[in-house]
């Protein structure tokens, strides 16, 4: 997998190629816009992390300049703007995700390694999360190597958990991936299938577990230290 | 009450009604006075005449020496008739009465020099105004004093001028007052009516949008000196906005790339307590710059707060966004909302900033293992519910100004959160509460406005 990281600042290009490479990436830097475009139009990337701050540019003109050429790659932005406007503008102008500096290492990886697997791309059918790890084409799941049997709506929620590891998965989005539009639905269907989701994985010995965020959703993560 | 209109239709109404009236009088008053004098004069005229003719019927006596008069029947009627309009007396040059009509003759007898002109109020059995004048006439009889009078029927000449004037000249007047008072308001309404069209574009203008001028073009050239000075107000306004946005973001870039340098690089160490503390040290200092640059953005630039926000979808995203952090530190957050939206006027950004500072001061203030409550009411009221020690009675009023901090607790922070949550609820025209929750705790209440 080849990443392209643009990013001004030499100290904080190195820690993110650095970060990425130890996750197994190959990673390419440019630090100005212009070589940015240049290289997204000769490299062949997988994806490419964006700093909005660049010394020739805005980081979003590159990312307007790689659109309209062609290149349907994903883009994560990284901003040091946190207003609402910038991040709306950022996803209007193509991103697929931003994440506001300063982040963590394993955030920008994980972001990454989900930006990778984004349907459309045939990539990274094996989801993981912690000691956990979900064959999304053999529908299996293991945990710390061992196999876990789950029924298919339980499959289901521990997908979309999963899919989305250390964020909330709000309880309608579940409700709408699994049952559809139109379709009669126990309001208590979702709680019962995370309950025994739940259960199951505690008793196979996963490290990450799902927290319930009431009122909201739902919250796959790993224990807290 | 206010009798000075405000509108410049208005006070031209009034003072061209003025004007109209003031002329009005005047004209009429110029006319009834010439009217009067010329009525004096022909009245006059027909007095001498009148002596004249009386002079011309004195005769000598014809019992020898002396005179007498002798009227024909018409002048009888005139004089002896039952309305007593007309008087006279005749005096002889020795100053014996030769012949006088009623009570004249008293009047004359005790004339010591003739008076030409003189006036008698309230004489006689009619009680009338006479006016009248005396001649000497040289006669066939010899030179005698003749005095006429006529009943004052002056002022009856004047209503009848009056009564002309109306019916002939007067109407006229409030219809061309009407006219001109018409033409005066025509003229400024169509000269005022890009004002209207002005005063349609300025309101568009507030903080999201200062790039809106005010045309100049078909102004009247009153208008335009006070037009221009709005407009370059504007553009001062505009680059100062500007200004304080650059800073702030550049202050954002540059804050926050030397905490992204010590995030990744710690990343990079082995964990362990040393790592984990320096981990801490570094949240911390990034709230702190979260919260100063949330402050230039109040102070430095308004706030447009007239959107419609909908609360119960702002503090699901703000539960949603914190939860991962608040498990992380072993607490949890709960949202309690009301179904269904509930809107509320006011800036999307900031109120979601407003919420989270609350919730993150209560996961700070909260012990572990426990939640720590959002819940939105229909009342349009946010409220953030925490199981910590709960906040002193003494301590309430102080702890929304900034850089205040509690003594208890070790909290990372500045005292700036809670500052910011009570300066965007004033920006939103709502209010913040604090009190005790019964069975420990604090809440903060967050009461805005309708949509």
């Amino acid at each position: 997998m080849r990443l392209l990281v643009v990013e001004d600042e030499a100290r904080i290009a190195e820690l993110v190629r650095d970060g990425l490479a130890r996750a197994g990436f190959t990673v390419d830097t440019a630090s100005t816009a212009a070589d940015a475009i240049a290289a997204l139009e000769i490299g062949s990337y997988d994806a490419a992390i964006l700093d909005l701050g660049l010394p020739d540019g805005d980081g979003l003109d590159v990312l307007t300049s790689a659109r309209k050429s062609g290149a349907v790659i994903p883009f994560l932005l990284l901003t040091a703007r946190d207003t609402v406007d910038d991040r709306v503008l950022g996803l209007n102008a193509g991103a697929d995700d931003y994440l506001v500096k300063p982040f963590a290492m394993n955030e920008l990886v994980a972001r990454t390694k989900a930006l990778l697997r984004r349907p459309g791309l045939a990539l990274g059918v094996m989801l993981e999360a912690g000691n956990v790890e979900f064959d999304t084409v053999g529908r299996e799941v293991r945990v710390a190597g061992r196999p876990l049997s789950l029924p298919r709506r339980e499959l289901d929620v521990l997908e979309h958990l999963i899919r989305r590891v250390g964020r909330v998965v709000p309880k309608a989005v579940l409700e709408d991936k699994l049952y559809g539009m139109g379709q009669e639905l126990d309001s208590n269907a979702i709680p019962v299938h995370v309950l025994h989701l739940r259960r199951k994985l505690l008793a196979a010995g996963a490290t990450p577990e799902i927290h319930t965020i009431r009122g909201v959703g739902y919250l796959f993560a790993e224990k807290p230290a | 009450m206010r009798l000075w209109p405000r509108s410049l239709q208005g006070q031209l109404a009034l003072r061209l009604a003025v004007v109209f009236l003031v002329v009005s009088a005047a004209g009429i008053g110029l006319l009834l006075w010439q009217g009067s004098e010329s009525a004096d004069s022909l009245g006059l005229e027909m007095l001498r005449y009148r002596a004249d003719e009386l002079a011309g019927y004195v005769i000598p006596a014809q019992n020898g020496g002396g005179a007498t008069l002798a009227l024909p029947p018409n002048l009888e009627r005139l004089y002896n008739g039952t309305k007593g309009e007309n008087l006279y007396a005749i005096k002889a040059g020795g100053g014996q009465m030769l012949a006088n009509s009623r009570e004249m003759g008293d009047v004359v007898a005790h004339w010591k020099t003739p008076p030409d002109k003189f006036r008698l109020e309230e004489f006689g059995p009619q009680q009338a105004d006479y006016y009248g004048l005396s001649a000497v006439e040289r006669t066939k009889a010899g030179t005698v004093t003749i005095a006429v009078a006529h009943s004052s029927d002056s002022d009856a000449v004047a209503v009848a001028m009056l009564s002309f004037f109306v019916r002939r000249i007067a109407w006229a007047i409030p219809i061309f007052a009407l006219a001109t008072l018409l033409i005066g308001v025509w003229t400024i309404r169509t000269g005022l009516r890009r004002v209207a069209a002005i005063s349609r574009r300025a309101a568009q203008i507030d903080p999201r949008s200062t790039d809106v001028r005010l045309p100049v073009e078909g102004l009247p050239s009153e208008l335009r000196p006070l037009v221009q000075a709005v407009n370059s107000a504007f553009d001062r306004l505009q680059e100062g906005f500007a200004v304080q946005r650059r800073f702030t973001a550049n202050a954002a870039h540059e804050l926050r790339t030397p905490l992204t340098m010590l995030t990744a690089g710690l990343d990079e160490l082995q964990a362990n307590e040393a790592v984990g503390k320096l981990r801490a040290d570094v949240m911390r200092m990034n709230r702190l710059v979260n919260q100063l640059l949330q402050v230039a953005r109040l102070d430095a630039v308004p706030l447009d707060v007239n959107a419609q926000v909908d609360l119960a979808r702002v503090a699901a995203q703000v539960v949603e966004y914190l939860a991962p952090w608040a498990i992380a530190l072993h607490r949890t957050v709960g949202l309690d909302a009301h179904e269904g939206p509930i809107l509320v006027s006011g800036n999307a950004e900031e109120i979601s900033n407003a919420i989270r500072n609350l919730v993150e001061n209560a996961v700070w203030h909260s012990p572990q293992g426990t939640e720590v409550m959002v819940s939105v009411s229909a009342d349009r009221a946010v409220t953030v519910i925490d199981r910590g020690p709960g906040v002193p009675v003494e301590d309430r009023s102080r702890i929304f100004s900034r850089f205040w901090r509690g003594k208890a607790v070790a909290v990372p922070g500045a005292g700036l959160g809670l500052s910011i949550v009570a300066e965007i609820m004033r920006l939103h025209g709502g209010a913040v509460e604090v009190g005790d929750v019964p069975g420990g705790g604090a809440f903060f209440k967050l009461s805005f406005r309708g949509a």
